[in-house]
């Protein structure tokens, strides 16, 4: 039912274009891209699974005041190519909304991503948390909201947002001031979750309090984060903070490296939970944790590079070890090649995500072409 | 009579000889009253080729003094854009609408992937300021005559590279030719102009060259589709709010 919505919606959009004359102005873009996924078990079985991937984005004609946007995920999905499984065609509307701007404001309503990013792999201050915090376009990001934001001069500004959770009656608000100074780049926020039940369990309605800094010290790029989250009354939460830094150095040659190391502290087995956006005691951490996560990319030249995203909890010593490697083949082909491995025992961080996916090693290798 | 006549001539010639001699510092800044863009937008397009693969980049660039904004249009980028305001760069990422500041040393890589950098795309100051020219030589390079510069960093100014080759058109004042050295002497860039066009009384390089010359077969190609100068630039352009 809500896949044929869906396409309805599409259709109407579509028809209304054409009917408005706006057609010989629409453009549409977008990009086709094949993954092979490899499952490698502790059973030293191997599940595979085939995506096929249209994302179709339609460039509708702006006014100066008045933007429309339309981007669209049509996913092909072969389960299990040995046992044959029956495929399975699904469709995500990314973006479906309207933006207008006013004298003094902005004001988008529909579907939208909302992210609060800043440059840190794991970012605890986002608008939207989840297991996704290293997915730089997690699906997470992509929302039904309101947002108006508010420009108090170039590099400030207050984002002020309401969005619509789909397994909440409930509105979700966020608040997110903006500012420069010195260089710096400064984020204050507040978000008010919404109670979800996620797997029969409730995760409840969180509040979070949170800064963030970016600038330079040095030759170093550094960042930070600071957060108090909260249930019902302001005394009962606890803090969670962020530091990174950052640094990239090229060579003579032209190829570079690029390396970032963060450490992530929080507090509070309701908080921990919830940021991987789980209910409580759920993940096997009690409550603390710590996360050190690093990220090195070597660019190899102008169309190739590889690099290696490691993330661990040092109290547990389990390891998340995420390699990846990229090159751009000519004719606007791109390959790509990663890898996940989970590392450690049962009752530790990442031991529990390798046990409930049932996987020593994950491989995605892909195929995109843009359009 | 004839005395007067004669000693005429000779003031003339050498007061006119004297004239036609210009220093350095008036050749670069003949160039840079050609190549140096206060305000302006840019349609352009850069090709980076690496052996047979190439990728190309469209853009579309506004500046005005200290400030850029650059769009890309290309299919793989479309939507990526830039903000450069004094010193700090914003870079917008499309897909997850986020504007992220980049950090400092991000500017000294190879923007979206070519061999020029942010820095060299976002340099907005003159050579003039940058750098403290002496003339070396002329040379004819590609059938036109050129004066040949070379430049240092003058103190201090934040340069990319320690030394500057320049290759200066004697009659239009364009730059033809740009050698980019390091401390240590070593060649690092090239950069060679293909096509030079008058534009609103100003010969401006339409399409150039720069080669890594640490890498091998490497090129990028900067190709200028057109150029509007001084045009006029909506307020608020230069602003995190126009990036999303």
């Amino acid at each position: 039912m809500r896949s044929k919505i869906k396409y309805l919606l599409i259709f109407l959009s579509i028809l209304l274009l054409t009917i408005s004359g706006m057609a010989s102005a629409l453009d549409i873009g977008g990009e086709m891209k094949t993954t092979f996924q490899g499952i490698f078990q502790e059973d030293k079985k191997m599940k595979s699974n085939l995506q096929e991937t249209l994302n179709l984005e339609l460039f509708l004609p702006s006014s100066a005041s008045t933007e429309a946007r339309f981007e669209l995920d049509m996913i092909f999905k072969s389960h299990d190519l040995a046992t044959g499984e029956k495929s399975v065609l699904d469709t995500a509307i990314k973006k479906m909304y309207l933006r207008s701007s006013f004298e003094n404001f902005d004001l988008t309503a529909g579907r939208q991503p909302v992210s609060w990013s800043y440059g840190a792999m794991l970012n605890p201050v986002d608008y939207n948390l989840g297991a996704v915090v290293m997915d730089e376009a997690g699906s997470s990001k992509f929302i039904n909201a309101i947002e108006v934001y508010v420009p108090f001069n170039w590099n400030s500004g207050l984002a002020i947002l309401a969005s619509f959770p789909e397994n909440s009656d409930d509105i979700k608000w966020g608040l997110r001031g903006r500012t420069g100074y010195k260089g710096y780049d400064l984020t204050l926020n507040y978000v008010q979750e919404v109670q979800r039940d996620i797997m029969g369990l409730t995760v409840p309605a969180f509040k979070r309090i949170g800064a963030n800094a970016k600038g330079d010290l040095g030759v170093f790029g550094v960042y930070g984060a600071l957060a108090y989250v909260y249930e019902n009354e302001l005394e009962d939460g606890s803090f969670l903070y962020q530091i990174g830094a950052d640094y990239s150095y090229s060579f003579l040659s032209g190829s570079k490296f690029l390396c970032q190391l963060e450490y992530l502290n929080l507090e509070g087995d309701k908080v921990i939970n919830g940021i991987f956006g789980l209910p409580a005691g759920i993940l096997p951490v009690g409550d603390k944790l710590e996360l050190l996560a690093a990220n090195i990319n070597y660019t190899i030249d102008d169309f190739s590079s590889i690099g290696l995203l490691l993330a661990t909890a040092p109290e547990d010593g389990s390891l998340m070890i995420l390699p990846r490697y990229s090159n751009m083949l000519g004719n606007g082909l791109s390959f790509n090649l990663d890898f996940g491995i989970n590392q450690g025992e049962t009752d530790s961080l990442f031991g529990f995500l390798a046990d409930q996916s049932q996987a020593e090693l994950v491989m995605n290798s892909s195929i995109s072409y843009p359009f | 009579m004839k005395k007067i006549i004669i000693f005429s001539l000779i003031i003339t010639l050498f007061v006119s000889g004297t004239a036609l001699a210009l220093t350095a510092e008036e050749i670069i800044n003949k160039r840079d009253d050609n190549e140096y863009v206060i305000s302006a937008r840019v349609e352009s397009e850069m090709i980076v080729k690496n052996g047979d693969r190439e990728m190309t980049k469209i853009m579309v660039s506004i500046s005005d003094g200290e400030n850029a904004f650059i769009t890309f249009t290309n299919p793989r980028d479309r939507g990526t854009k830039f903000l450069k305001k004094d010193d700090e760069l914003y870079m917008f990422f499309p897909d997850a609408e986020d504007i992220v500041q980049l950090s400092g040393h991000t500017l000294n890589q190879g923007m979206m992937g070519s061999d020029y950098s942010y820095r060299d795309m976002m340099e907005s100051d003159k050579l003039t300021d940058l750098y403290n020219f002496e003339i070396i030589g002329e040379e004819e390079y590609e059938g036109r005559l050129c004066y040949k510069l070379e430049g240092t960093p003058a103190e201090g100014a934040e340069v990319s590279y320690y030394r500057r080759l320049v290759w200066v058109d004697k009659e239009r004042f364009t730059g033809l030719k740009e050698e980019l050295y390091a401390q240590s002497g070593r060649l690092l860039k090239d950069t060679r102009v293909l096509k030079v066009e008058e534009i609103e009384g100003r010969w401006i390089p339409m399409e150039s060259i720069m080669e890594n010359k640490l890498r091998k077969n490497t090129e990028t190609r900067l190709i200028i589709n057109e150029i509007e100068f001084n045009p006029d630039i909506p307020e608020g352009t230069f602003s995190i709010r126009n990036l999303k």
